[in-house]
C-alpha cells in the first residue's frame, strides 16, 4: 500500500517538475526542425506558392554546356546535355528520394564514368558545385564507392529546379552516402579536383 | 528462538525504511528533473548555437537578395544577347527555391520579404514568360530591352530592399537570441541547483543507508553471536546429557548391585549437580542431608528453588523417603535442570525401593514368616556371634531346644490354620518370656530354639526352661476352643572348647529328645553320653524303615481269659522285631521311632493281616473258634484314608468274621482323632469291636467315655498296682470305673494281672476278663495254638 502511494506521489511530482521545466524553456524554443541544413532545405513547402510555380525552364541549346569538369588529367571538359548523357551508359534507376521521401525513377550516368573520362582518380578530393554556389567536398572514391550518379531526368522529363534540377547528384539505396543528405548536391553544374577538403561542408 | 530465523537474518537483503524510500523518491525526482532540464536546455542551446553560427533568418534574406540580383543580372545579360532565356529561367527558379526556404523562426523567406518584392517579382515573371526563347538577336534586343531593363532594375531595387526591410528583424532576432542566452544561463543555474540538490539528497540517502547497514550488520553480528552462544549451550547441554546418561547407568548398576543407600544417594546428588553444570543440589531424607560437591557455601541456605519427593511406598501410604532439592533463591530453573531433577529423583526412588526390597528379602531370608521370629540361618549367625565373646568371658552360652508336645494332635484335629495360630501364639509367649539379649528362633514345625548368650550361671538356663514350659503349658484359645500343649526342652551349653553353632544346636536337639522321654520334668541337659543314644536311635530309625520289606517282624500272642474261670477268650497280638545282629527288639523300643517315621502304618497293616490270617488258619483247623483277636492300631494308622475299608477287606480276604476282631486304640488316639470316629463306627457296624487301651494312663475321662465309640475298656496295670498301697481311695476309683463300664454295657479287660490275689480282688467287683502273666505271657503263634483253656492257667502258674 505504501509503495503504491509512493509511486503515485512520484509520478505526480515527475509530471509537475516536467511541465514546469517545459514551460520555462518553451518561450525561447523554435518549433521548427533544426535538423536540415539551410541550403538543401525543405522542398515540401515549395508546392504551396501563392504566386504560382516558377516558370518552366527551356531545354538547353545543343551547344550549351550544362556540366564542367576541371582538374582531371584530361584537362577541363565541358559537356552539353547530350554529351553528358553519352558518358558511360545512361541508366534508369529507381531510388528512394530522401527529400520528397518517395520512390522516384531517374535517368543518370555514373559519376565514376564521368570522373574516369576526365582523368580523376578515386583517391583525389573533388568539389561538387551547384548553380547557387552550394559546395560539397569529399574523396572521389567515397562518392563513387556509394554508386554516386549524375541524374538528368526524372519521371521521363527534365528535373524541375525546385526538385534539384536540372542536373543533380543522387545515390543508390543502401549505400553509405545515401543517408548523407549534404552529399545530394542539387542543381549540379561543376566538378573540380581540389587539394584537400574544406573543413565543414556548409553553404557559403 | 528458531535456528532458521537466526541463520536467515544475516543473509537478508537490507530493506529501505519508509523515510529512505521517500528520500530515494526525492533523489529520483530530482535526477529526473535534472535530466528534463538538461534536455530542454540542450534544445535551447542547440537553437542558440545554431542561431549564432548560421543566422538562418538573415542568411535567408541575404541569399534571397543575392538570388534576386542574380536573376536581375541574368535578365540584363539576356536583354543584351549575352545569355539565353534558359539562364534567366534557371536564375528565376533558384530565387523561387530560396523563397521557399524556411528559417529557424519557422518562416519561409517568402513571408519575410517586403510585399513590394513579390509584386515586382510577379511582373518580372510575366515579362519572362513573354520574351523569346534562346538568345535575343539585335532586333529583338531593341524590341524587349527598354521594358526589360526597367523590370530588371525594379527587381534589383526590390532585392536591395529585402536587406533593408530585414534589418529591424535582425534586432528582434538578436533580442530573442539574448533572451535565449539568458534563458540558457537560467537553465544552467537551474540545472546546477537541481544537480546539487540531487547530489546532496543522494549523499544523505547514502549516509542514511550506510548507517542503517552498519546498524543491521551490528544487529546481525549480535544475533549471530547469540546463535553461537545458543549452539555452545546446546553443546554443553548435550555434554551434560552424556554425563547424565553415563551417571544414570552407573548408578543403576550400583543400585542393582545393592550398594548402600547413603552411598547411592550421594552419587545421585553429585550426578544431578554434574549434569547441570554445577547447580547446587541436596537430598534431604529424614535428618540426613546430602549435598553435592562445591555447595558448601550454600549448604546452610534453606532456600529451595524446586524439589522432587522420592521413595514413595506403593503399598503403604507413607511420606516420601526424602526430597531432592535444588538450592537457590528465586532461580529460574531451565528445563534441563528440571529434567535432571526429575530423573535423579526417580533414581533415588529406585535406590530406596531397592533397599526396601532387599531389607524385606533379607528379613524373609532370616526370619520365619509365620511367627516373625529369626529362622535357622539367623539363629546360626547369632549363635556364632554369641560364641565369640563367650571364649573370653565367664558367662555361659546356652541353647534351649523346645519341641511342643501334642502339637501334632492340634494340627490334625483342628487343621493347619489353627496349628499356625497356635505356633504364632507360642512364639509371642516365648518372646515375652526371654530376656532382651536372648534370641528366640523357630526352626520349623513345632521346634523353637532359645539362645541365651550370656548367662551368669549355667543353672539359669534350667530356670529359663522351666519358665518356658510353664508359659507354654498355659491353655490357648484357638477358634474358641481351649487347647493345651506342652513343651520338651533340651539344653546344651557351649563349653570352652567351643562349638560350632550346628554342633551346639544338634546337642540341644538330642537333649530335647531325651526330655521327651523324661515325662516328669520335660527338661534335659545335654551330656556326652547322649551322643551314643542318638546314634542308636538313628540306627534304629534306619533299621525299622526296612524291617517290613526284610521280613524281620514277628508277633507274639498273649492270652486274654475270663477271670472267673480262666477260660481262653482271646489273644492280643504283640509285635516283635527280630533285628539281625541284635536279636528280638521290644515294641517299647521301636514303636515310638516307627510312629515318628511313619513306618508304623505299614507295620500296623502287617500285624493286622498276620493276626487275622492266624485266626483264619485256626478256624479252618477248628481251633479256637470262639476266640477273638486283639490288634493294636496307632493313631497314625487310624487317620489313614480308607483304614476301615482296608480292615474289612483283610477280614473278607481271610474269611474271618469281623466280630472276631478287636481293634485296640489308646485313649489319646481316640480323643485326638475325632475325625476317625466315623471309621470306627463303620467297623463297629460290621461287628468289629473297639477296645480302649491303657485306660487310666491318659485323660481317663469317665464322662468322655460315654461319647467314645468303644465296646471294650482295657484297664491299665496302674489300676492294679496301687491297690496294694492306699487301698481305700484307689479301690473306690477302680470299682467306680468297673461299675460305669458295667452300666454302659462295656466289656472290661484288666491288664497286668500277675497274682492270684489281684485276680481275686477284681473278681470281687464282678466277672470280667483279664490279661497278664498270671494267665500267660506272650508266646509265639505256634505255642499259642497248643494252648487250651486249662493250659493257660496251668502255664501261668
Amino acid at each position: 500500500m505504501v509503495t503504491l502511494r509512493l509511486l503515485k506521489v512520484t509520478v505526480a511530482l515527475a509530471v509537475v517538475v516536467g511541465l514546469s521545466a517545459c514551460s520555462t524553456t518553451g518561450s525561447s524554443t523554435s518549433p521548427t526542425s533544426p535538423a536540415a541544413p539551410t541550403t538543401s532545405g525543405a522542398t515540401a513547402a515549395a508546392t504551396a506558392n501563392p504566386y504560382g510555380s516558377p516558370p518552366p525552364v527551356d531545354p538547353p541549346g545543343p551547344n550549351d554546356s550544362v556540366m564542367k569538369v576541371l582538374g582531371g588529367t584530361n584537362g577541363t571538359k565541358d559537356y552539353t546535355l547530350s554529351q553528358l548523357e553519352a558518358v558511360g551508359t545512361l541508366q534508369t534507376v529507381t531510388i528512394y528520394e530522401p527529400f520528397r521521401k518517395t520512390q522516384q525513377t531517374f535517368k543518370a550516368i555514373a559519376l565514376k564514368d564521368l570522373l574516369t573520362a576526365a582523368g580523376i582518380s578515386d583517391n583525389q578530393y573533388i568539389d561538387t558545385l551547384a548553380l547557387n554556389n552550394y559546395k560539397y567536398d569529399d574523396l572521389a572514391g567515397k562518392l563513387t564507392g556509394s554508386d554516386a550518379l549524375i541524374a538528368t531526368q526524372v519521371d521521363g522529363g527534365p528535373i524541375p529546379i525546385d526538385q534539384g534540377g536540372p542536373i543533380r547528384l543522387i545515390f543508390k539505396d543502401g549505400t553509405p552516402e545515401s543517408t548523407n543528405l549534404d552529399a545530394w548536391n542539387w542543381s549540379l553544374m561543376q566538378i573540380s579536383v581540389i587539394a584537400s577538403p574544406t573543413p565543414t561542408p556548409a553553404a557559403s | 528462538m528458531t535456528t532458521s530465523e537466526a541463520v536467515k537474518t544475516p543473509g537478508e537483503l537490507p530493506r529501505l525504511s519508509t523515510g529512505q524510500k521517500l528520500l530515494a523518491s526525492v533523489v529520483a525526482l530530482l535526477l529526473l528533473a535534472t535530466l528534463i532540464s538538461l534536455l530542454s536546455g540542450w534544445r535551447t542551446r542547440t537553437d542558440a548555437i545554431y542561431s549564432q553560427d548560421t543566422e538562418t533568418a538573415r542568411s535567408n534574406a541575404v541569399f534571397t537578395m543575392r538570388e534576386g540580383f542574380n536573376t536581375s543580372i541574368a535578365m540584363d545579360q539576356y536583354l543584351s544577347g549575352a545569355a539565353s532565356r534558359r539562364d534567366v529561367q534557371i536564375a528565376r527558379g533558384l530565387l523561387e527555391r530560396r523563397l521557399s526556404v524556411v528559417d529557424f523562426n519557422g518562416r519561409a523567406a517568402r513571408d519575410t520579404v517586403p510585399p513590394q518584392f513579390l509584386v515586382t517579382l510577379e511582373t518580372f515573371t510575366e515579362f519572362l514568360k513573354n520574351v523569346p526563347q534562346g538568345t535575343l538577336d539585335v532586333a529583338q534586343q531593341q524590341q524587349w530591352r527598354p521594358r526589360g531593363l526597367v523590370i530588371s532594375e525594379q527587381l534589383a531595387k526590390a532585392s536591395a530592399n529585402v536587406g533593408d526591410v530585414d534589418s529591424h528583424q535582425y534586432k528582434e532576432e538578436a533580442r530573442q537570441l539574448q533572451a535565449a542566452n539568458l534563458a540558457l544561463a537560467a537553465n544552467n543555474r537551474r540545472d546546477l541547483i537541481l544537480l546539487s540538490l540531487s547530489l546532496i539528497t543522494g549523499a544523505l540517502l547514502l549516509l542514511w543507508l550506510m548507517r542503517d547497514l552498519r546498524r543491521r550488520f551490528a544487529r546481525s553480528s549480535m544475533k549471530l553471536e547469540q546463535e553461537r552462544q545458543r549452539v555452545r549451550e546446546a553443546q554443553i547441554s548435550l555434554d551434560r546429557s552424556g554425563i547424565l546418561e553415563k551417571g544414570q547407568s552407573r548408578i543403576l548398576k550400583h543400585i542393582a548391585a545393592g550398594a548402600p543407600l547413603v552411598e547411592l544417594l550421594h552419587s545421585i546428588v553429585t550426578l544431578a549437580s554434574d549434569a547441570t553444570g554445577g547447580q547446587p543440589f541436596r537430598i534431604v531424607s529424614g535428618s540426613r542431608v546430602l549435598t553435592s560437591r562445591g555447595t558448601q557455601g550454600v549448604q546452610t541456605s534453606t532456600a529451595v528453588a524446586q524439589q522432587w519427593p522420592f521413595g514413595f511406598s506403593e503399598d503403604e501410604e507413607l511420606d516420601p523417603e526424602g526430597f531432592l532439592q535444588v538450592i537457590g533463591e528465586g532461580t529460574e530453573l531451565s528445563e534441563h535442570v528440571r529434567n535432571v531433577g526429575q530423573i535423579c529423583a526417580e533414581l533415588a526412588s529406585l535406590a530406596v525401593e531397592r533397599q526396601r526390597v532387599s531389607l524385606k528379602l533379607s528379613h524373609q531370608a532370616t526370619h520365619d514368616s509365620l511367627t516373625g521370629l529369626p529362622n535357622r540361618t539367623l539363629l546360626f549367625a547369632r549363635i556364632k556371634d554369641a560364641l565369640l565373646p563367650s571364649a573370653t568371658s565367664e558367662r555361659s552360652v546356652a541353647v534351649l531346644f523346645c519341641d511342643l508336645d501334642r502339637f501334632k494332635a492340634v494340627n490334625d484335629s483342628m487343621g493347619h490354620p489353627a496349628g499356625d495360630r497356635l505356633l504364632a501364639e507360642v512364639g509371642l509367649r516365648l518372646m515375652d518370656t526371654v530376656r532382651g539379649s536372648d534370641t528366640v528362633a523357630r526352626l520349623g514345625g513345632d521346634e523353637f530354639v532359645i539362645l541365651a548368650p550370656s548367662l551368669a550361671d549355667p543353672d539359669d538356663a534350667i530356670t529359663l526352661a522351666e519358665r518356658v514350659r510353664e508359659v507354654i503349658s498355659q491353655p490357648y484359645s484357638i477358634d474358641g476352643k481351649e487347647v493345651f500343649v506342652g513343651a520338651s526342652i533340651g539344653i546344651a551349653y557351649a563349653d570352652h572348647d567351643s562349638f560350632a553353632p550346628d554342633v551346639l544346636l544338634r546337642q540341644s536337639d538330642v537333649a530335647m529328645f531325651h526330655a521327651k522321654e523324661e515325662r516328669a520334668t520335660g527338661i534335659y541337659v545335654y551330656d556326652t553320653s547322649l551322643e551314643a543314644d542318638v546314634a542308636a536311635r538313628l540306627d534304629l530309625d534306619a533299621g525299622i524303615r526296612r524291617a517290613v520289606e526284610r521280613d524281620e517282624l514277628r508277633f507274639d500272642l498273649q492270652p486274654i481269659v475270663s477271670m472267673n474261670d480262666s477260660s481262653l477268650r482271646g489273644f492280643e497280638a504283640l509285635m516283635r522285631w527280630e533285628r539281625p545282629g541284635v536279636g528280638l527288639v521290644m515294641p517299647g523300643t521301636f514303636i515310638p521311632s516307627a510312629e515318628a517315621s511313619g513306618a508304623i502304618v505299614e507295620m500296623g497293616y502287617w500285624i493286622l493281616s498276620q493276626a487275622v490270617q492266624t485266626l483264619a488258619h485256626w478256624h479252618r483247623t477248628d481251633r479256637f473258634t470262639d476266640v477273638r483277636m486283639s490288634v493294636n492300631v496307632s493313631a497314625r494308622q487310624l487317620r489313614e484314608a480308607n483304614f476301615g475299608k482296608k480292615v474289612i477287606e483283610i477280614l473278607d480276604l481271610a474269611d474271618v468274621k469281623p466280630s472276631d476282631l478287636i481293634i485296640e486304640l489308646t485313649e489319646s488316639a481316640l480323643i485326638e482323632s475325632p475325625a476317625a470316629h466315623k471309621t470306627l463306627e463303620l467297623l463297629r457296624s460290621h461287628g468289629v469291636a473297639i477296645a480302649l487301651d491303657d485306660f487310666g494312663t491318659g485323660y481317663s475321662s469317665l464322662t468322655q467315655l460315654r461319647s467314645l465309640p468303644v465296646d471294650i475298656i482295657k484297664l491299665d496295670r496302674s489300676f492294679v498296682l496301687p491297690l496294694t498301697g492306699d487301698a481305700g481311695a484307689h479301690s473306690a476309683i477302680t470299682s467306680a470305673v468297673v461299675r460305669l463300664a458295667q452300666a454302659m454295657s462295656l466289656e472290661l479287660i484288666v491288664e497286668g494281672i500277675e497274682t492270684e490275689d489281684e485276680r481275686e480282688r477284681f473278681l470281687a467287683l464282678g466277672d470280667m476278663m483279664g490279661q497278664g502273666y498270671l494267665f500267660g505271657r506272650p508266646v509265639t503263634t505256634d505255642i499259642a495254638a497248643t494252648l487250651s483253656d486249662s493250659a493257660v492257667l496251668r502255664s501261668s502258674t
